[in-house]
This record gives C-alpha cells, structure tokens and sequence, in this order.
C-alpha cells in the first residue's frame, strides 16, 4: 500500500535482482558496478573539479565539504534505514531543526543534560512515529507529515528567533583541527559510515529490515518481529538525525528552529542516489552520494553562483538518477 | 453484497465524523467569539481560507489518482513570481495571467510525463520539482522580487471565494459524472486492471497532474492579487513547502486517504473548512504559527486513526 511507489512498480523488478545477487554472490562485474557507481561519479566529479577549478586542488575545501557533510550523513543514515524498511520518514528536517533550538536553549543551564535532552528528544519523536505506524497502522508518509507539524511547531515554541547559546567548548570540540584537518567532524563522519554499514550489512538487525522492506508478510513467516525492526527504524532515523542536529548547532553555534529543510531534502536525495529502495540498497553507496551533494554545493559557492543553484541541481538531479535507474530496472528485469 | 454494505456504511460513518468534527469546532468558534458568525467575518474568513481551498482541491485530484503533488506550493510561488514580473515588464493584464496559467499547466506535465512515462515514484518526481523549482524561482524573480499585481487581478482576486468554490464543484461533477473522472479513481485503486480494462493510464496520469498544476497556478495569481506583491519567502528554505504540506493536510483531514480511489472533492471542501475553523479558534485565543502547527499535526494523526479504524473494522 505504498502509494508514493517507492517499491509498487519496481518491486517485482527488484526482488528478481536481488535473487540474482544472491545467486552468484555478488562477484559479476556488473553487480559491482552497481555497488560501486556512486564512488565512481564521486570520483569522477571531483577529478573534474580538480581539473577545472582551483579550490578543489586545495586541502581546505575537502575540509569544508566534510563539514557540510557531517549533518547530512546523520539525518541520511536515519533516512537510509526507514527506506529500507518500506516506510517514509519526512520528519528528518524538522527534528534537525529542533534539535539545534532544543540545544541553544538548555546548553545554557548544563551542556551534558542539553545534549542528552536532545538524544531524548530525537528518540521520543522516533518512537511516536513508530507507534503510529506499528500500532496504529497509519501510512508512514501521513504519520510523519503529522510529527513534521507538530515538531516544527514545537521547535517555533522553544526558538522563535534563531539564536540562543550553544557551550562553546563543544563548537570547539565539533570545529577541532590539527593541521588544518578537522579531526573531530571526520573521526564522526567514519564512525556513522562505519556504524551504518556494519548496522545494515553485517548485523541480524540489518537482514532483517532489508527483509522487512523486501515483503513485510513473508518476513513475518520466517518469524521476524516485523513490528519491532519497523518501530527500530524510526527510533534510529530520530536519534541519528537528532545527533545531526547537535552536530550542526555545534558548527554554527546557534539554534535555528528553521534550518532543517535542506537537511531533509540533502538526504533524501543523496539516500535515493545511493540507490535505496524498499528492501534494495546499502549505506556504503550513501555515503559517497551525501559527499557529492556537499561537493557540489561547495563548487556552486566556489564558482560564486547563488546557492539557490544548488536546488536547481539537486532537484534536476534527483529526477535525472531516479528516471535512469528505473530505464535500467526495466531492462534488467 | 454485504460486503457492499458494510463498505457503504463506512463512508457514510466517515462522512458522519467530519461533519459532526466540522459543527462542533464551528460551534466552539461561535460561543467563544460571537463575532464569528456574522457575515463579514464568515466572508472574509472563506475568502482567507480560498487559496488554500483550490490547492487542496488540486491535491485531491493527484491523491485520488494514486499519486502526490508536492511541488502544488512551488508551482504556486513561482506562477505568482511570473505573473508579477510580466506584468511589470508589459503592464498588461491578460497576457501575464495567461502566461502564468500557462506555466502552470507546462510543470504539472512535466510532473505527470516524468510519473507516467520515466516511471518516477511520484513522491520524487514532486519532491524534486520543488527543490528545482525553489532554486529557479529565486534565480529567475531575483532576491528582491520586482512587478506587482495589475489592478485587475487585486479586483479579481477579492472574489477568489467564488473561484474556489466554482473550482470544488466543477470537480465535484467531474468526478461524479464524467469518464474522466471515473478513470482517475480507477487507475488509484488499480493501475493494472484499469489498464486491462481500456484505461489510458499513462494520458489520465498526465492530464492529472496538469489539473493540479492549473489549479495551483490559478491559486498563485489570487495570492498575488492579495499579497499585491509578489513577495515570497524566501527566508524558509525551501518555497512553498507550507503551502504544499497544509493542502496535503487539508485533503487527508477531509478523509481522502491514500487508499487508492477512496475520498472525494467534497470531503476535502470540509477537510480544509476544519483546518480553517482551527486557525480561527487558534487566533481566538491569541496563539500564533507554532500553535497552529502543533495543532494541525496532532488533529491530522487523530483523524486519520479514527478514520482507519472505521475502515478496518
């Protein structure tokens, strides 16, 4: 019943594929080429910038694109695991935003309960979106269009105006360079890849949601608690895109009720670039998608264009990706 | 046949609930604020409420189909951008309004071809022509948006209540009365059988979207006839998101769900006059924008359970 298609037509097409891979574990050079396209267009952008650009030959824009990055890697990873699972989590953005107006409120009073406050709050916003969808059986899109009002309303509540106080030892610590190299924001951003790869591709949990997203009903035969992974999944894309947030509100030290959207959009886009689906997909070629959607927002600042180019990118881009896939799902089927 | 029945009786529960929820918050509104039923009031409150109305109104036709429009508030934003710039540049008034209606009509193809024939889900093929759109309408009005509205649409626009209603129940007979109308619920329901049975899916999926953008266009030029400026916000990030996201709420409010074919043009006319009734109750008692969020985002989830549970039982 997923009507916004995210596995209605293609799911037969899909399903076929994955049968596949298991059938020759993955070794084909074209089941490689899948696995690995996204690096491969990462690299191939950059090696364009390179060449064409001088910032890009320069150390502090790869610093700057890992900062950009770190947020979206967060509220993707989160994205990444609902998508996966079948559902649709559209409240990624605003709990981004919260989380940096929950912070720049109580960081003032003690820093340590501030960001357990957030972690609370980003796993309080996952968990009612999983209720609803679990127990209350409410379309995940509608259920989490709901929590979108309803949390962005509450972060309007506790920041109005951006602003607000954010402990300066922790902007420090998540701006922290040795040599020029932000050491904290990468030792992050490959703890999250590492964490997501592992939670998705190595563990019981992640076999199970590909399971889950792939056909709810015969998971549910093989003796899946189907109800638990999809509640986890929406526990995970709270807390992970709740951690984004604080991460963020330590890179602009202050709170925004307002600044999430792109964050939502940015992962979204760069989840579906990675080629997930419902029961299809993989973090490790998210990761390099939410570095190209940095790099190019950094080559449209560099090439100092509006970054309302950015959108106009991104969005063509998005159709773009998607159309070629289906065009080649539909051959390969 | 029982099966029949019990369907039947379903939705008239359905209809039932929204209009016992729609009398009792109109009542609430009436004892906390007897000004609220006068006539100026009630006028100027549907006319407050008329763009909302037709972009819910455009919403329905896409959700009925199988589909969503996401892009309803971009499509909106930038018509209304178009038309304002043409119009300072040609100071005519028909030429732009045409144009803008136009433009319109050009997206929601796009919308539908990349949904119908590229096969994009079109929860992305939407979300994608809002991101594009939000980039493009800043870079073609410029940061600070030039033109204004002709005095014809600021005239046009103050009768915006009769477009929105003339807008319901055109659709209303559309979907009651005409093949067309009947084709869009079938193909929500089911693609294929409708298919098999001599549906032209792909067309009726196009024209739909082409609808929506029509509608939100149509919606866009009575905002800049109200707004007399065509200033958008370009402070939120993306444009037109709210627009998008209360049309969305209004029509599920109303009780079309994304149970394919199920839900009507009627139900949304109630759905947007409840969330319109709640921002007056909101006002009332001296709240803003966050309250009203809030709001909107718990009555939404109340209603759609209610509503699934009489579904499912």
């Amino acid at each position: 019943m997923n009507f916004y298609g995210l596995t209605s037509k293609r799911n037969s097409a899909s399903k076929s594929r994955v049968g596949k891979r298991r059938a020759t574990s993955g070794q084909r050079p074209t089941e490689m080429l899948k696995n690995w396209y996204v690096w491969i267009i990462l690299g191939l952008f950059w090696a364009f910038c390179i060449t064409f650009t001088k910032e890009f030959q320069s150390i502090y824009t790869y610093r700057s694109i890992l900062l950009l990055a770190v947020p979206i890697v967060f509220a993707a990873l989160g994205e990444t695991v609902v998508i996966i699972s079948g559902g649709f989590d559209l409240s990624v953005g605003v709990v981004v935003s919260a989380a940096t107006a929950i912070a720049s409120v109580t960081m003032g009073i003690n820093p340590v309960l501030g960001m357990v406050l957030v972690l609370v709050f980003g796993l309080a916003v996952g968990a009612i979106n999983g209720l609803g969808v679990v127990k209350a059986k409410i379309d995940s899109f509608i259920m989490t269009l709901g929590t979108m009002f309803a949390v962005n309303g509450l972060a309007l509540v506790i920041r109005p105006t951006p602003g607000g106080y954010i402990d300066p030892a922790f902007s420090r610590l998540m701006l922290y360079t040795v040599y020029d190299f932000p050491i904290t924001t990468f030792i992050l951003f490959l703890a999250i890849g590492v964490t997501g790869v592992l939670l998705l591709q190595r563990k019981n949990f992640g076999r199970e949601v590909f399971a889950v997203g792939g056909d709810k009903e015969k998971a549910r035969r093989t003796g899946i608690n189907v109800d638990r992974i999809e509640f986890l999944a929406y526990v995970i894309s709270g807390v992970s895109s709740a951690i984004g947030g604080l991460i963020l509100a330590g890179q602009i030290n202050t709170g925004d009720a307002e600044i999430g959207l792109p964050y939502l959009f940015n992962a979204f886009v760069a989840v579906v670039l990675g080629g997930t689906l419902a029961g299809v997909g993989g973090f490790l070629q998210v990761i390099p998608a939410v570095l190209l959607m940095a790099s190019i927002r950094s080559l449209i600042r560099f090439l100092e264009m509006s970054t309302w180019y950015d959108f106009v990118v991104k969005g063509a881009f998005l159709i773009a990706v998607v159309a070629i896939q289906q065009r080649i799902a539909k051959r390969g089927s | 046949m029982s099966k029949t029945v019990k369907r039947l009786s379903a939705e008239t529960k359905q209809t039932l609930l929204i209009l016992i929820v729609f009398l009792a918050l109109f009542v609430t509104a009436r004892i906390l604020q007897p000004k609220f039923w006068t006539i100026e009031h009630l006028t100027f409150w549907l006319w407050d409420l008329s763009l909302l109305g037709i972009l819910a109104i455009a919403q329905t036709i896409v959700i009925l189909s199988g589909g969503i429009d996401l892009s309803t508030g971009a499509i909106y934003f930038f018509a209304s951008g178009i038309c304002g710039a043409l119009t300072a540049v040609t100071g005519d008034f028909s030429l732009p309004f045409v144009a803008a209606l136009l433009l319109g009509v050009l997206l929601g193809a796009i919308n539908g071809i990349g949904v119908a024939k590229w096969k994009v889900p079109p929860i992305i093929m939407t979300l994608g022509m809002l991101i594009f759109l939000s980039g493009l309408a800043f870079i073609v009005i410029g940061p600070a948006p030039k033109g204004g509205a002709h005095p014809m649409l600021i005239g046009l626009s103050k009768g915006s209540t009769y477009a929105w209603i003339g807008v319901g129940v055109l659709f209303i007979l559309i979907s009651e009365r005409t093949t067309f109308g009947w084709s869009v619920r079938s193909i929500g329901s089911n693609p294929t059988a409708s298919h098999v049975s001599g549906i032209n899916v792909e067309r009726v999926t196009i024209q739909v979207y082409m609808i929506s953008g029509l509608l939100s266009a149509l919606a866009g030029l009575f905002y800049l006839g109200w707004a007399r400026t065509p200033y958008i916000a370009f402070t939120v990030s993306a444009m037109g998101v709210d627009a998008t996201i209360r049309s969305v709420a209004a029509v599920l409010i109303g009780g079309t769900l994304f149970i394919g074919g199920l839900g009507g043009f009627e139900r949304t006319i109630f759905g947007t006059l409840i969330t319109g009734t709640l921002f007056a109750l909101i006002r009332m008692f001296g709240l803003g924008q966050e309250a009203i969020l809030i709001t909107e985002g718990v009555v939404l989830l109340g209603i759609v359970y209610v509503y699934l549970r009489i579904y499912h039982r």
